[in-house]
């Protein structure tokens, strides 16, 4: 192997994964639809969408589990498969460990499938396991360990071949903020390595967090693609948080409200098109007292829910068409 | 197909089957238990045998019960020593009453002996039970001789000539195999085959099983996601199947020294001839490889094990098919339906095995069921690889018979 921990990426002027007008069909189920994204190298990558969008399917597609019915996948510089396997590591969406082995033969098992030899495997896995704070764990059976530091084992058995891809599905779950931190910062250093990690979550908080560039998948398509800076800009408006001391109704009926959710005694509201939100602030002050005031800018939350429609990122149905995305009482530019 | 990523699955596979409990469970209760299906028919007949028939016998003749009380029976066989006849010649019971105390528990049973019995030869038996043979047989015989035996009186014969007429005859009998001729008699050589059969079976099937087992809950715990990413689905396979098969012969190994160990310590050499053990051996890897196969392709597309469970009674009976039809077979080796069934694969094993125990098939015979059993186990494994390919994925319902045909005629893509 001779490959040392974390060495830097070998070529970095392609791509590291690219689809272009990729398909997939199960039986008359469309599951990926001429989807096309560009993931450049050293990026940790955003993929969203809602349960049903053809995440799973992309990525199973990405390992060369599944093989495209059309479109072209390349990855690293090469076609799925064999050629790219031991530069991949992944991090399936539920625990894809073997339950009744220890933490250590776990280890030793899937990073020897992958090319490192038994010797290696061990001492890297000791290695990792101290740095997310399992040092102690390694003769335990997996199925001892609580969630969260499966989870973490899990982590561990992605990255222990050194990959230069890393495909990380829902990695944050069951993990307790302190281990999130301690995820969060492996992911940041690896990226910081020059690896390039594809992070497919619900978690918009860590998406914004983490990611420089994302898609928005949903129906098998991609409804976004780009910077998340840019995405933001092109997608989303300002949402004003305004927490006032009495009755809401001055703003439920404000004539300039287009959207508001209320919790409470807190409102997340967006107004119309070419409102002054001081000028609104001041009419509302004028009739209730205002404790909070504040302009945000458009959460990714908000625009995967007004792209995709439906209430919350974890629950959306699939989008199964164009006319479900652009809701009416949503005014969004349609992709 | 990389060599080293096979062997590490098979290893993984072998070393965790073999730390289970269950593999050393399976280790020692596997022949206690084909002990026990042998030992136990031999056994239990010597067992129940000694339980003493009370026979009442209404014999107003008066020729026939006092000679069945007697003890001038020819000796050797059991029942007939055992039992009790308690003779009525007059003033017997009514039959209502002999019935009665029949199924009081009295008597065994009632033998009514007609005024006519001379000239029609027939008695009456009465019991709750008619199915204990060797018993009942025993009458019969001893019923034949005392009528042979009144016969050569009324023609004259003397004592010592009605002696030599009743003197039983013997069949020694000699098994030609091809180690050689030996002294065998049905019950050994049949028992050895079905023997043999168990042993194949205790081997093949737990181990696919275990296979299938293995696959379901790689699925169910998504292992199988994290494997397929690292290796193709056919270096998984042919891994798993690899492994478990190593963990088969292991207990064949360990089975195989115990036996030798144990006929050592008791210096009787082992029953099994080099001939058998040649075709068991011929046999056995093939069909490891079609059931292992068949099974892991089954383990592949279902869910739950409860899933697989219609497959497998099915599959068993097949492998067990000689020995449910093995007392057919022993009368008629070469039978058209024996030698049909042998060129079924999936029966060639064990069908093979039994009619070789039984009467060697002729050898063309079995290169040709070997070389069938061959081919179809290259297909079925090519087929069942495509068919794992597709299914380890699939976590819904169960696919279709005509899916499953359309997977397994896909090429590799």
């Amino acid at each position: 192997m001779g490959i040392d921990r974390l060495a830097p990426v070998r070529d970095v002027r392609e791509e590291a994964v690219s689809f272009e007008t990729v398909r997939k069909v199960f039986d008359r189920h469309v599951a990926v639809d001429d989807l096309s994204f560009r993931v450049p190298r050293g990026t940790i990558y955003g993929l969203l969408g809602p349960n049903g969008a053809g995440k799973t399917t992309s990525m199973r597609m990405l390992m060369g589990i599944l093989a495209p019915d059309d479109g072209r996948i390349r990855i690293l510089g090469e076609s799925p498969g064999e050629a790219v396997r031991e530069r991949i590591g992944y991090l399936p969406e539920e625990r894809g460990l073997y339950p009744t082995m220890s933490v250590i033969d776990n280890l030793k098992f899937f990073g020897s499938i992958r090319g490192l030899s038994v010797g290696e495997a061990r001492r890297r896995a000791t290695d990792w396991l101290h740095r997310v704070r399992l040092g102690g764990s390694a003769t335990r059976k997996l199925a001892e360990l609580s969630k969260g530091n499966q989870q973490k084992v899990q982590f561990v058995a992605a990255v222990l071949h050194d990959p230069d891809l890393l495909v990380l599905d829902e990695p944050f779950t069951g993990l307790d903020p302190v281990n999130q931190d301690l995820l969060r910062a492996l992911v940041l250093e690896l990226a910081t390595l020059g690896k390039t990690v594809i992070l497919s979550t619900h978690l918009m908080d860590e998406v914004e967090r983490l990611c420089s560039r994302i898609a928005l998948v949903s129906g098998g398509r991609a409804l976004v693609e780009g910077p998340l800076a840019e995405v933001k800009r092109r997608h989303g408006s300002d949402t004003l948080a305004v927490d006032v001391a009495g009755d809401g109704a001055a703003i439920e009926s404000h004539p300039d409200v287009a959207e508001q959710r209320r919790l409470g005694n807190s409102f997340e509201v967006r107004l119309r098109d070419g409102v002054d939100p001081s000028a609104w602030l001041a009419e509302i002050a004028a009739r209730v007292p205002v404790t909070r005031f504040e302009v945000r800018a458009p959460s990714l939350h908000s625009i995967f829910v007004s792209l995709v429609g439906g209430d919350a990122p974890a629950s959306v149905e699939p989008a199964k068409s164009p006319a479900r995305a652009g809701r009416a009482s949503q005014s969004v530019e349609a992709p | 197909m990389r060599l080293p990523q096979v062997m590490r699955i098979a290893k993984r596979e072998y070393v965790e089957s073999v730390r289970k409990k269950s593999f050393v469970f399976g280790l020692i209760a596997t022949p206690v238990l084909l002990l026990m299906m042998v030992v136990l028919p031999l056994v239990s007949g010597a067992l129940f045998d000694a339980d003493e028939a009370r026979i009442a016998v209404v014999d107003p003749t008066g020729e026939i019960g006092p000679r069945l009380a007697g003890t001038d029976w020819p000796s050797g066989d059991g029942a007939r020593t055992r039992s009790e006849f308690v003779v009525y010649e007059s003033n017997a019971p009514s039959p209502e009453t002999l019935d009665a105390l029949v199924a009081a528990g009295e008597y065994s049973g009632w033998l009514r002996v007609p005024e006519d019995f001379e000239q029609t030869g027939k008695y009456e038996y009465r019991s709750e039970s008619v199915t204990n043979v060797a018993l009942l047989q025993a009458l019969e015989t001893r019923l034949d001789q005392l009528a042979a035996e009144r016969e050569a009186r009324r023609l004259g014969l003397d004592d010592a000539q009605v002696e030599r007429l009743l003197a039983g005859t013997s069949l020694r009998t000699i098994r030609l195999g091809a180690d050689g001729a030996s002294e065998a008699d049905f019950t050994q050589v049949y028992l050895k085959a079905v023997a043999l059969v168990m042993i194949l079976f205790f081997a093949l099937i737990p181990t696919g099983h275990i296979l299938m087992r293995s696959v379901i809950e790689e699925k169910a715990n998504r292992v199988i996601e994290v494997l397929v990413s690292s290796v193709s689905p056919l270096e998984l396979m042919t891994g798993k199947v690899l492994g478990l098969g190593a963990v088969g012969l292991t207990m064949l190994g360990v089975w195989t020294v115990a036996g030798t160990l144990l006929s050592i310590r008791f210096g009787r050499a082992l029953p099994v001839a080099g001939g058998e053990l040649a075709v068991f051996a011929a046999f056995f890897v093939p069909g490891y490889f079609l059931f292992a196969a068949l099974l892991g392709g089954i383990g592949s597309v279902c869910r739950t094990e409860r899933d697989a469970q219609p497959f497998l009674t099915p599959i068993s009976m097949t492998m067990l098919l000689p020995v449910m039809i093995g007392f057919a077979i022993a009368q008629q080796p070469d039978h058209w339906l024996a030698r049909a069934l042998t060129f079924f694969p999936p029966m060639t094993p064990s069908l093979v095995l039994f009619r070789y125990a039984i009467k060697p098939p002729p050898f063309a015979e079995m290169a040709a069921a070997w070389v069938l059993l061959v081919a179809g186990t290259v297909i079925t494994l090519i087929a069942a690889s495509r068919v794992f390919r597709t299914g380890i994925l699939m976590t819904g319902k169960r696919p279709t018979l005509p899916e499953l045909l359309r997977w397994a005629r896909a090429s590799a893509g």
